[in-house]
């Protein structure tokens, strides 16, 4: 409660993102671009890294996001919105990188696995249960690979949707598709997900795919 | 899909649950992607930085110490307001 309040009081104070690029655009004004970085910075890194399903080059590749948005700022027209600028133009560099790694192979995600594991490491020590939290870890890099055996166009929609919280009528003006396509998409990346994880799940003892034998929760 | 993340309006969500309840086929394709959505959620990142707070960014910072300084100059004011109010003028001429 006392966290919206602030919010709300906030908000009336601070720029828009499209305020703020409109002065990035017209004005090339740093303080702009700075509040920009400091806003969407995360949520870039997360949906690079979750493309690339390797970190050090996901933050690598949000530094460039960030710079093709300063360069392309005079593109920025201020009738769209700027979140789907901006994800439309870190999604475009993921998918260069995914093809230029496609064409000159450098390391296999299971390498990407150690440096995701060893980035976790501090965090080790506040778990109160080691068993609970390897197989946590494990679970999480079963998924990571599941994802990464998904074609660019599915991962790109799960990410989004499922990761990101965008609205599939967010996704459809990013990836500038109709929205039925953009649920078509998720419905056959869900179908493949399924059948790449379950008999992984399955041997993990977890309770994720045991839906599949009982009723769905319906939530009404 | 709109079922699996809450994106359908109510009574579109009530047709369907009450379709599920009667179609096997339709049950186990939705329970399919409802534990594919499930075990997405196992992958957790340990990356980016949390945001920070609102309050700290630096033109609310310049709003509140604008305020501040304003009440304190309202407050001011109405308080030494006090101490320099004239008598009132009918007690003057009843002491001349």
């Amino acid at each position: 409660m006392k966290d919206s309040i602030i919010a709300t009081v906030a908000s009336l104070f601070t720029m828009t993102d499209e305020q703020a690029m409109w002065r990035v655009r017209m004005e090339d004004d740093p303080h702009a671009f700075a509040q920009l970085v400091q806003r969407w910075e995360a949520p870039i890194q997360r949906l690079c890294c979750r493309m690339l399903g390797d970190s050090h080059k996901g933050q690598d590749l949000t530094q460039d996001a960030f710079s093709r948005v300063f360069a392309k700022r005079k593109e920025y027209q201020p009738s769209g919105r700027f979140s789907t600028f901006l994800w439309r133009i870190a999604l475009n560099l993921c998918y260069d990188e995914l093809r230029r790694v496609k064409r000159r192979p450098e390391t296999p995600l299971d390498t990407a696995a150690t440096d995701d594991e060893n980035a976790a490491a501090p965090l080790a020590s506040m778990e109160p249960a080691p068993d609970a939290l390897l197989l946590r870890r494990e679970q999480g890099q079963l998924v990571r690979d599941a994802i990464g055996q998904l074609s660019e166009s599915y991962r790109s929609v799960v990410i989004l949707r499922h990761y990101e919280n965008l609205k599939f009528r967010e996704i459809a003006d990013v990836l500038g598709i109709p929205e039925g396509t953009v649920k078509s998409r998720m419905a056959e990346a869900l179908t493949q997900l399924h059948r790449i994880l379950c008999p992984n799940f399955g041997r993990q003892e977890s309770n994720l795919c045991k839906t599949t034998r009982l009723e769905p929760r319906l939530v009404l | 899909m709109g079922y699996i993340y809450n994106e359908l309006p109510r009574p579109a969500k009530t047709a369907l649950s009450r379709h599920l309840k009667t179609c096997a086929d339709c049950r186990s394709q939705v329970a399919r992607w409802q534990s594919a959505s499930e075990g997405l959620s196992e992958w957790k990142l340990e990356t980016a930085a949390e945001p920070a707070p609102a309050w700290s960014r630096p033109v609310l910072r310049w709003a509140l110490a604008a305020s501040l300084v304003l009440g304190v100059g309202f407050a001011s004011g109405r308080l030494s307001r006090q101490l320099w109010i004239p008598r009132p003028f009918g007690s003057r001429l009843n002491s001349r």
